[in-house]
């Protein structure tokens, strides 16, 4: 429970003081009104008594009474009805709200850091009020009239003849059966007769006389003449005296029932009734007219988008009614209290109530209670209680209790008013009003087991709690605190008398008696067992006292503290507290804050963002939405659909309230700044005939650090050569395209009238499209005069004049559920001047498609009508890039700084002139192929989709197949070992020699450069001569050194002109195998090798040939029907004929075994289906000279259908004249398959 | 420092993924939670940033009333707190690491759970499932408590990082359903 101003030990005799009832004649109400006062009220902030007082009790010891109060007003004979009640409380309850600014405690429990409001004001004035406005009850006497004032006015004509009227009208109330309202303490009700006097306006001798004679028959005790009015109203403005009424009739309206139908004028002033003011407007009017809270069966932990919000925006009924409650409270504010008295009035009244307490009501109370116990001691006789006492003695205080069950069916047990049982809890209650609480205690006690073996469940569990209470409140605290009497109260109250009201006074005192013992932990199970569903803001109240206790204990409960204040504020809110509730969820808010909790953060997020935008606090509302939508949330897409579109509708009510301010900055969707790339100039659309700049960018293209380390270099030959050789100081590449790569310290030039194209990268986090309409970019620009000379004042543009920049605007753009996507957005500098590209500015908005799992719901006017179409948002987000860090000085690698990035600065500069490529070609014809080698010549294309024009458009490839031939030995042993042969093979339509000049001259400049390459150096080892021989003799059969010159046109179109540009290409292809290009590669980084730890045993081995080379020895080939048809139901087995050729290609003779035995190692051979039988030999053994030819006929066996490999005869090879050394296998061929079919 | 922010959310990406899916539930009867918590004492293990008790792990059966069980887990991290605060420095060492009924509410019951590293696991059982005893929940938890080891041991795995181990899951989803 929070901390309260006033102590426990203030709080509960102030809640149960002596009532006095006033009845009033019509003159004496008059002269009170006069005051704006009633009589009772005019007694109210005096009925306090300043000086302690003394009574006797039964047993003649002197009982000292401190800081008596007595509770004066008047009879009403109506019972207060529970919805006025409830009415009552609610007001008082959101008219009190903690102050602003004020500074709250800072509790550190574990690694929380909360702040939190110490004192909870709302409750203590609801607990107040709750007390005050308890109806009397039957089952007990505290807030029964002990007496009776009787006020007449001496300007009456027969004042004597009213007091007795007033008598007889007090007699028949309290003894005529007409009313049951109001109790009344004893039968004989103690009258006391005041005589109220005008002092401006009546005539003060009469006045004494009439009360001589009230003296005379009442006695100078019944009766007082009180002197008021000192002073006429109309001088009242000319000195200030304090208004002591004020703090008091904010709360009293329930004992003045007029009041209360008159319409709701009581509600309180807040202190800065303003702002309160104008978040009535419609808001807070959930208070309906029977004082009923809406009464909603949601759960509290439930997210309710549809919930209530129903009724805040402003209907027409209740802007009026909040109006009128407006003008009333500006009514009331306007009256002040007590204009007719002057301060000795008030010393007047004051003594006036001393006098009553002191010489009426303290002794009639005195004689009461020796009456009571009179009667008691001889109804009972003085064996009986003196029996009781000695039993209690021995027995201990223990008196066992029936259980509750048991008792059950008693419980509507009622006394008759002047029930013996009853007189002891008349006697019980006398006493605790007077604060005699050890006489009070052990008359309840009594009581209590009188009422329990009589079971009557009601009476006993009055008398348990007040047991409990004056047990509590016993000076030095003979006995602990019986708890378990509240306990028994409390469930005999609750579940077998069902009143909640008694039940929850009972544990209103008891968690405070508990709180003030530190038993936090008891006060809150109280406080959370008495939350129920029938009313929502009792239970709001408890569980936030309850959430209290948790964080007030020893080892404070955070979590449990903020889960509590959660369920609080989900009550506040049901009951219509909408402030309450938000305060709540937000304290709520610390503990949840940034732990990882996300479903649980967003639930309280997308609460107060309800609840902040009901209160009209936009702001707090649009930064509660966007803290959902920006954090990852995890929710499903159906939620996080329902939270944009209400974040959108908030921030739609923001713009309009303000729609010149600045633009808001929209937290959807996320940009990678540090992604944004600047393009310079025109898009690159080659082959269209517009003018290109020379650059090999684009932004179409990843950026490749080394070509544009090529084109650096390009660039600065070409600026060298202009200047001469030698490279200026200042100068730096031109760059077109800027991005997280390049280098962005300097501004970047850009040239007016041509475009500068900015790619933003978006990325969409929620789980529903995101549609962004009217996107631009935002800038800023800083025109420079013609002359060059910088204008004086620079002008700040934002979005401005078209004529100097012009902006693109992409009238939508839809990035999908979680897409990252880029977009172009372009300006177009008409000026030169200093850009500054800001940001982007766009409107925010999701598709209407999503709406079909609207089954959430959200802020009405977000579904239906107009709104759905225009449900977005304009706002804008920056750029902002970061530099990279900064490495170069000490102080730089010791601290972390950023160097600046400048991408989206450009300054625009004059027109300059832009170096153009001539790019323009069109297509490649291929006129013609050749070759030309010592050994090798090309025979005929084989190219199998006759590409017959041999045409190459824009970014094509082709493919063309030769076949190859050896040179005739005669004709390579006529030539010298020097002579190419040339061969051709035209696809054009003539043929080019391409022995002759100028293709063969092109070809021998081309091999001169090539030969500049160092040969290998042979070794000179003599004793190795012959591996050497062999090994050059193995090497030599995969190479060709061929040559093969490509011929070719382009049609080039160059300023509208077409060109046909002529050319050749050389690709020389040396070994079998490998890859040439006509140009050379880029090198791939070599793989790193594993290290090796141990020596090489033999270097010689390096001198052997690779088993690559070894397996190029003989060259194979399968020859064979490509698919083949069989009749397999005619003939099972089904042969097929094919041939293995086999070359020599190299010089030397060569051994070759033909090995057709299936591998049986590979798990694929095991398959029946997939295998075949060779038939015949299985194994050749086949001897081949130099460069010979063989050929194999084979045949194979099928008995499936299928597809089958043919590719299985393993052919080993060796040198005939080395023995063993070289036997290796061959190089495995290709697959070779054949498709067997069934006829 | 945009950078840095970037790419820490694109991280997330692969979490979203591999939220639990909707299990065979028709017939389920029970349900639960498992969910586990940093130390809270801060002194046990020193990784990561100041942040405490945030969730590990959290996983319920079925979704849809997900947000109620978060409250409730976390809610009883507060009784956690209090059990091991009250056995005392001197006993901390020997002490059982099964912190037993933490507390009852209407429809569930809450057990809990804590390593010697402070590292805190609760589980939230539908009360009305009575296979479920002392005895069963404890060996769950020893089960739970091996799987987090393993999961600890990868050195891949970022103490104070949310758990996304496909193993941890799959124990945690095998846990889960036979219980029903």
């Amino acid at each position: 429970m929070a901390q309260c101003v006033q102590s426990v030990q203030e709080l509960i005799p102030d809640s149960f003081v002596p009532c006095v009832a006033a009845l009033c004649s019509d003159e004496a109400e008059r002269l009170t009104r006069l005051n704006h006062l009633s009589f009772a009220e005019l007694l109210k902030p005096f009925s306090r008594l300043t000086s302690e007082v003394h009574m006797r009790d039964p047993n003649n010891q002197l009982h000292v009474i401190k800081n008596l109060k007595i509770a004066v007003s008047n009879i009403i004979t109506q019972p207060p009805q529970p919805g006025a009640i409830r009415k009552l409380l609610n007001d008082v309850v959101s008219g009190s709200q903690p102050a602003e600014g004020l500074v709250a405690n800072v509790i550190t429990a574990g690694d929380y850091d909360l702040n939190i409001s110490a004192t909870t004001p709302w409750f203590e004035s609801y607990r107040e009020t709750f007390l005050q406005s308890m109806p009397a009850s039957d089952h007990e006497f505290l807030n029964h009239y002990l007496a009776c004032m009787l006020v007449t006015s001496s300007s009456e004509a027969e004042p004597m003849e009213q007091f007795s009227k007033l008598s007889h009208e007090q007699h028949r109330i309290q003894h005529n059966n007409d009313y049951s309202y109001p109790k009344w303490f004893i039968p004989n009700t103690l009258k006391y007769y005041v005589l109220l006097h005008d002092v401006s306006a009546g005539d003060e001798q009469r006045a004494e006389s009439i009360y001589e004679e009230m003296k005379q028959k009442y006695g100078t005790q019944g009766c007082y003449l009180l002197k008021i009015n000192s002073r006429t109203p109309n001088r009242a403005s000319d000195e200030q005296i304090p208004d002591p009424w004020s703090q008091y009739l904010q709360k009293n309206s329930i004992q003045n029932q007029e009041s209360y139908e008159d319409g709701p004028c009581t509600i309180t002033s807040n202190k800065n009734s303003h702002s309160n003011l104008l978040s009535l407007d419609g808001l807070d009017n959930e208070v309906k007219v029977d004082g009923l809270p809406n009464n909603f069966r949601t759960h509290p932990l439930q997210l309710d988008p549809s919930g209530d919000s129903s009724n805040s925006i402003d209907g027409p009924d209740h802007v009026k009614s909040a109006s009128s409650l407006h003008e009333t409270k500006k009514a009331n504010a306007g009256i002040i209290h007590g204009a007719c008295l002057t301060l000795t009035d008030h010393d007047r009244i004051r003594q006036f109530i001393q006098e009553f307490t002191f010489r009426g009501l303290l002794p009639h109370i005195e004689k009461t209670i020796r009456q009571l116990n009179d009667q008691l001691i001889s109804r009972k006789g003085l064996s009986r209680s003196l029996f009781s006492a000695t039993k209690k003695w021995f027995s201990g205080s223990k008196v066992p209790e029936k259980s509750i069950n048991e008792l059950k069916n008693t419980s509507g047990l009622l006394y008759p008013p002047e029930a013996p049982e009853l007189q002891i809890r008349k006697m019980a209650d006398l006493c605790f009003l007077v604060q005699h609480y050890d006489l009070a205690y052990s008359c309840y006690h009594t009581a209590k087991k009188d009422f329990l073996n009589d079971q009557a469940m009601l009476y006993a569990a009055g008398a348990l709690e007040m047991a409990a209470v004056s047990a509590f409140l016993q000076p030095g605290a003979p006995r602990p605190y019986p708890a378990h009497y509240m306990d028994t109260a409390i469930q005999t109250y609750r579940d077998i008398c069902k009143n909640m009201v008694l039940a929850e006074r009972c544990v209103l005192l008891s968690a405070e008696i508990l709180k003030s013992q530190s038993k936090y932990s008891e006060a809150a199970a109280l406080l959370i067992r008495l939350t129920s569903e029938d009313s929502d803001l009792r239970s709001a109240l408890l569980l936030e006292q309850a959430a209290h206790c948790f964080i007030n204990m020893k080892s404070p409960m955070v979590r449990k503290y903020a889960f509590h204040m959660i369920l609080a504020g989900h009550r506040f809110s049901k009951a219509g507290q909408k402030k309450h509730a938000l305060r709540c969820y937000c304290q709520a808010m610390q503990v949840y804050k940034g732990k990882g909790w996300s479903l649980a953060e967003d639930h309280i997020n997308f609460t107060i963002g309800r609840q902040s935008y009901t209160l009209r606090q936009l702001d707090n509302a649009v930064s509660a939405f966007r803290h959902i939508l920006i954090n990852e949330s995890k929710q499903s897409a159906a939620q996080q659909g329902a939270f944009l579109r209400e974040y959108l509708y908030v921030y739609k009510n923001v713009s309009q309230l303000s729609p010149d301010g600045p633009l808001p900055q929209l937290p959807l969707p996320y940009i990678n700044s540090s992604a944004t790339r600047v393009f310079f100039g025109h898009d690159r659309r080659p082959a269209d005939g517009e003018k290109q700049a020379a650059t090999h960018v684009s932004l179409d293209q990843e950026y490749d650090s080394e070509s544009s380390q090529q084109w650096r270099e390009l660039e600065e030959h070409v600026v060298a050569v202009v200047n001469r050789g030698v490279l200026p100081s200042n100068f730096h590449p031109t760059e077109y395209c800027l991005n997280s790569y390049s280098d962005n310290s300097r501004f970047p030039l850009a040239v007016v009238e041509e475009p500068v194209t900015v790619e933003v990268a978006f990325r969409n986090p929620l789980k529903v499209p995101l549609l962004l309409t009217d996107l631009s970019l935002l800038w800023k620009f800083q025109p420079k005069d013609v002359s060059g000379k910088e204008n004086e004042e620079v002008k700040e543009l934002v979005k401005g004049e078209p004529e100097m920049i012009g902006t693109e605007v992409v009238s939508e753009f839809l990035i999908n559920s979680e897409e990252s996507k880029v977009a172009r957005l372009k300006l177009f500098p008409h000026h030169i001047g200093e850009l500054h590209i800001l940001g982007v500015v766009y409107n925010l908005g999701t598709i209407q498609g999503s709406m079909a799992v609207d089954g959430i719901g959200a802020l009405p006017g977000c579904h239906t009508g107009k709104h759905s179409l225009s449900m977005s948002v304009r706002g804008r987000q920056d750029l902002e890039i970061q530099g990279p860090r900064l490495n170069n000085t000490k102080e730089e690698k010791t601290s972390i700084k950023y160097g600046p990035d400048r991408r989206l600065d450009p300054i625009i500069t004059e027109e300059m002139p832009l170096l153009e490529s001539e790019a323009g070609v069109k297509e490649f014809h291929i006129v013609q192929v050749s070759s030309s080698s010592k050994h090798w010549k090309l025979q005929k294309s084989v190219n199998l989709s006759e590409n017959k024009d041999a045409r190459l458009a824009n970014r094509e490839k082709g493919k063309f197949c030769f076949k190859a031939i050896r040179c005739k030995e005669e004709e390579v042993a006529t030539q010298s070992s020097e002579k190419y042969t040339f061969a051709d093979i035209i696809f054009g339509n003539e043929q080019i020699i391409s022995s002759a000049s100028p293709c063969a001259d092109f070809f021998y400049r081309s091999l001169s450069s090539e030969l500049k390459k160092p040969q290998a150096q042979s070794s000179l080892h003599t004793e190795k001569q012959s591996i050497e021989d062999t090994m050059r003799l193995i090497q030599k059969c995969n190479e060709v050194d061929l040559n093969i010159v490509v011929l070719w046109k382009a049609y080039v179109v160059e300023d509208s002109k077409q060109l046909i540009l002529e050319g050749q290409h050389h690709v020389v292809l040396r070994t079998i195998g490998k890859e040439a290009f006509s140009y050379p590669q880029k090198q791939e980084p070599p793989e790193m090798e594993l290290l090796k730890f141990f020596r090489p045993e033999n270097t010689t081995v390096s001198s052997r040939p690779s088993v690559e080379q070894l397996s190029n020895l003989i060259k194979t080939s399968l020859h064979y029907p490509e698919s083949f048809s069989h009749p397999f139901h005619q003939k099972s087995l089904c042969l097929v004929p094919v041939t293995l050729l086999l070359s020599n290609c190299s010089k030397a003779d060569v051994d070759v075994i033909v090995d057709l035995r299936h591998k049986t190692t590979s798990p694929e051979a095991l398959e029946i289906h997939g295998s075949f039988t060779w038939l015949g030999q299985t194994q050749y053994k086949l001897h081949l000279k130099s460069q010979e030819l063989h050929s194999l006929q084979l045949k194979a066996c099928f008995v499936h259908t299928g597809v089958y490999n043919l590719g299985t005869p393993r052919v080993f090879a060796k040198l005939s004249d080395q023995v063993t050394v070289f036997e290796t296998s061959q190089q495995s061929s290709m697959p070779a398959l054949i498709i067997i079919n069934n006829v | 420092m945009a950078l840095q922010r970037w790419r820490s959310e694109t991280s997330l990406d692969g979490f979203r993924g591999s939220l639990p899916v909707p299990l065979r539930l028709q017939e389920l009867e029970c349900w639960e939670t498992a969910s586990m918590m940093r130390p809270g004492g801060g002194h046990v293990l020193g990784w990561g940033p100041a942040q405490k008790n945030y969730p590990l792990y959290i996983r319920s059966v079925p979704t849809e009333n997900e947000l109620k069980f978060h409250y409730m887990v976390h809610t009883s991290l507060d009784v956690v707190d209090e059990k091991i605060s009250a056995m005392g420095k001197a006993l901390v060492d020997q002490r059982e690491l099964y912190l037993g009924l933490l507390y009852p509410t209407e429809d569930y019951k809450v057990y809990g759970y804590v390593t010697n590293s402070k590292v805190k696991f609760v589980m939230v059982v539908d009360s009305s499932n009575t296979a479920l005893r002392d005895n069963e929940i404890r060996s769950m938890f020893r089960k739970l408590h091996n799987s987090y080891t393993d999961v600890m041991c990868n050195p891949f795995y970022n103490p104070g990082d949310r758990i996304q181990s496909r193993a941890f899951d799959g124990m945690v989803t095998s846990m889960m359903i036979p219980v029903c």
